[in-house]
């Protein structure tokens, strides 16, 4: 018994460093490239290599609202001040229980109109549809059946009258030449399908004219470990797949897509959590096996703020959420996997996300398992256990902490020095707790999977500090 | 190698990292300070220049050999620029009269800066433009080494370059830039051409005649782009927009074009083409008929409307859509229009019945007008 222990410990010993080898020679790797790009990026901004800004690619932006009425009407005035001539706003409110859409008709005096939708991809039909011309930009207020938020979505891509469209969340608030530098990709490369965005914390930031006008990092500290998670995790691993045309995820809070190519592919699918991350692994998969040359884009300068969780309840019910629409998107598009038709977008990107993303949790616990097998059968080294755990503290706090201060830098973001010493403490914490609590939380997520299969997720709103 | 020293050097790395993000941070800062040092110090040298213009006439070549030799810095030229900008704001006419004698100044730093690597190779362009440092003076050592960054596969040195090229106002340097573009296998958006074109500096009418005498030689792409852009300068060019609309060999997406440019330029003998286009005989090109019922909204008449209602109860959207679009547009009534709003197709009632609704809500100052 004892040598068969030995033996299981032994191979999970050798598992695990593979393993290790692998993330940390990967996070390593998309650090460096990471900072790599955004010094790059700044360079190009100092010596005026952007495209000029009077260029209007025609977008349409498209708010998915589930009983957003405390903050839907700030979102809309802050879409209205977008500096970007070309576009329209259409909000589809998803059969909401609170005031969303009566709220709206009345802060911008809209009226009822009868607009033939035109069904491209499936969705609920609408109950009514009011509309005005009075602003810099059409305003619509779609009002439907309640379907979920991918369903929603189908519906503004339905309704949208341009060729390009942008969803976005409603508790979100775009910066002001957010619609600018995500087009910018759209206009450099013909081949573009899907631009995503950088999301970041808007806890605590106060915006003016959709600019910033102080930036500190949230007083609440849940929300603060959120933004080094963020800025790593958007550092890591979005920036390198961008490298290789292998990015799977534009987040649901801010991305672009050409709406023909969407359309062709299907549009979102009603049946998945992580619409959005579902929409970019189908256009992966539609554009290769029809032999398209498309390009996925990852525009690091087209910032959207968004709220981040403030509570650990509603924290844990995001991520649940989020592991889930992983594990739905993974499988429905499994056949991506080792195919080399698909190129790195196979190996690299989706193994990734299959190991270090869905898997993680369940590894992550079944390590800490093993430990406790090998601490009862003595066969322990507590010394080089502690060290190896030090040595893991320390590599993801460099790294944290690397992504964190070339953000700031290259996005000219002054940060005070209380700040920087909250950010250096509060990695440890990040790393050494939040992170395996996210980890179990992610590990259960699918207990009750099917109860909750298309609800909204929901955390308590707050009002975004926007002037 | 053991996981732990593997870790050990990754350590190291990402150390070195946050090291060179704190000095980088220190530089950074730094070099703001710097740039305004040298900013005011070029500030005090201009003004001594421009003294020297008023009584003496001309920059003095001693000048003109510092510039060429702290020019070559970029640093240094982001201060110039920095420094020129203010400079400009205040005295507009001395400081253009400054500029005008800086040309053998021009084309050397042209060249020192082709050398340097793309992103600050795209830099010298756009600071030529802002300058208008080339304006009605073409340097033919500037001219080429703009078009040799048209060649660049950075579409900021292509882009920049082009801004550059506008301004000389010449329309034999634009029209080469052109073929220069086209020519080369990078993907220029057809956006950045046509609106890039409106900003040229010289004689539109000029360049649109060139155009017009070229037109041919360009890949269906290129003239896609030129008939947009004639479309947003002038309407002088129907009778060309006709011949090409007329001719079958011209490209499709090249024929769109025309379309849309007879459509905001209303020609009479244009009328009977996008009558018959308007009409969709053919399913698969449907685009015609589409698009030519939104140029017809510029020509009314009892058959634009009979062409116009009967495309109501087409089966493809578009066609529906840009029909209603165009009868809303030329203001008919309700009673204009009732046959087709009592009559039986539901989806020709419902498109007709949503452009009334917008006609309510579009308030009378920005109501669009059929040839926008």
């Amino acid at each position: 018994m004892y040598q068969l222990i030995d033996g299981f410990l032994d191979a999970v010993g050798i598992f695990f460093i593979v393993y290790l080898i692998g993330y940390s020679t990967f996070l390593f790797l998309s650090v460096v490239v990471g900072s790599i790009q955004l010094y790059r990026q700044h360079r190009q901004r100092r010596l005026q290599n952007y495209l000029p800004n009077d260029y209007h690619v025609p977008i349409s932006i498209i708010v998915p609202a589930w009983n957003e009425a405390v903050t839907v009407v700030a979102t809309v005035r802050s879409l209205l001040n977008l500096e970007y001539q070309a576009y329209e706003v259409i909000v589809v409110d998803d059969g909401s229980g609170d005031d969303t859409s009566r709220t709206l008709i009345e802060a911008f005096n809209m009226h009822a109109v009868h607009r033939p939708i035109r069904r491209q991809v499936p969705c609920q039909p609408e109950e009514f549809i009011y509309e005005t011309r009075m602003l810099k930009v059409p305003l619509t207020v779609i009002r439907k059946k309640n379907g979920g938020k991918a369903d929603t979505l189908n519906m503004g891509i339905n309704a949208a009258n341009f060729p390009y469209f942008i969803c976005m969340d409603a508790d979100s608030v775009l910066q002001a030449d957010s619609l600018k530098k995500i087009a910018q990709p759209v206009l450099e490369d013909r081949h573009v399908v899907a631009v995503g965005g950088l999301v970041r914390i808007a806890n605590d930031v106060e915006l003016e004219h959709g600019r910033v006008k102080k930036y500190r990092l949230p007083r609440n500290l849940l929300a603060c470990m959120q933004v080094l998670e963020y800025d790593r995790s958007f550092l890591a691993s979005r920036i390198l797949f961008d490298q290789f045309n292998g990015s799977l995820i534009i987040s649901g809070a801010f991305g672009l897509f050409r709406k023909d190519v969407v359309i062709a592919a299907g549009g979102y699918n009603v049946s998945t959590l992580g619409e959005d991350m579902e929409l970019v692994v189908k256009l992966h998969e539609y554009c290769t096996v029809n032999h398209m040359d498309y390009c996925i884009r990852y525009a690091t300068d087209a910032i959207c703020w968004t709220q981040a969780p403030e509570r650990l309840s509603d924290l844990k019910k995001q991520r649940r959420r989020w592991h889930l629409g992983l594990f739905q998107s993974m499988m429905k598009h499994r056949g991506i996997l080792f195919n080399p038709q698909f190129g790195a977008v196979s190996f690299i990107s989706y193994f990734y996300f299959l190991v270090y993303e869905l898997l993680s949790p369940f590894i992550e616990i079944f390590g800490v398992a093993t430990m406790v097998l090998a601490w009862f059968s003595g066969l322990i080294n507590v010394r080089f256990m502690v060290l190896l755990f030090l040595i893991y503290v320390l590599f993801g706090v460099v790294l944290s902490l690397t992504a964190f201060f070339a953000r700031m830098y290259t996005a000219d973001l002054r940060v005070s020095f209380a700040d920087m010493m909250k950010a250096v403490l509060l990695c440890f914490f990040e790393i050494t707790c939040l992170r395996f609590i996210l980890a179990w939380v992610r590990a259960t997520a699918f207990f009750g999977y099917r109860k909750s299969k298309l609800q909204w997720g929901s955390i308590k709103r707050k009002k975004i500090n926007y002037n | 190698m053991r996981i732990e020293t593997l870790l050990y050097v990754y350590l190291f790395i990402c150390s070195g990292m946050i090291v060179f993000n704190i000095i980088t941070a220190i530089v950074l800062k730094r070099r703001d300070r710097r740039t305004v040092r040298v900013s005011a110090r070029f500030r005090q040298h201009i003004l001594q220049q421009i003294e020297h213009i008023n009584t003496e006439q001309q920059v003095e070549r001693r000048h003109k050999k510092y510039l060429s030799r702290q020019l070559t810095r970029t640093g240094n030229m982001i201060a110039f620029d920095k420094m020129l900008e203010d400079l400009y704001r205040e005295e507009p006419r001395q400081v253009a009269e400054y500029l005008s004698q800086l040309g053998g100044v021009i084309v050397y730093l042209t060249i020192r800066y082709g050398r340097k690597d793309r992103i600050e190779a795209a830099y010298f362009p756009y600071i030529i433009k802002k300058y208008h440092l080339i304006e009605n003076r073409p340097f033919s050592g500037v001219v080429d080494a703009m078009y040799t960054l048209l060649r660049e596969p950075s579409i900021y040195c292509r882009e920049n370059a082009m801004q550059a090229l506008y301004t000389t106002g010449d329309c034999g340097c634009i029209m080469k830039a052109l073929k220069i573009l086209d020519n080369g296998e990078r993907f220029f958006h057809e956006k950045l051409l046509a609106d890039g074109l409106l900003k040229f500096s010289g004689d539109h009418e000029a360049l649109g005649h060139c155009i017009e005498e070229d037109f041919a030689g360009f890949s269906p792409e290129m003239q896609v782009a030129l008939m947009n852009f004639l479309r947003l300068d002038s309407g002088e060019y129907c009778a060309f927009a006709l011949a090409l609309l007329q001719n079958p060999v011209t490209d499709d997406e090249v024929r769109y074009a025309c379309i849309r440019y007879l459509g905001r330029y209303p020609y009479g003998p244009a009328y009977e083409t996008l009558l018959e286009l308007a009409e969709c005989r053919n399913d698969a090109r449907w685009e015609y008929a589409a698009i030519a019922s939104t140029a017809l909204c510029g020509y009314p008449g009892s058959e634009t409307i009979e062409r116009l209602k009967r495309n109501l109860y087409s089966r493809n959207w578009y066609i529906r859509f840009n029909a209603s679009q165009s009868l809303e547009r030329m203001r008919l009534t309700y009673l204009d229009l009732i046959d087709v709003m009592e009559g039986h197709d539901r989806y020709a009632t419902e498109i007709l019945r949503y452009r009334f609704d917008i006609r309510n809500l579009t308030p009378k100052e920005v109501e669009q007008e059929c040839t926008s």
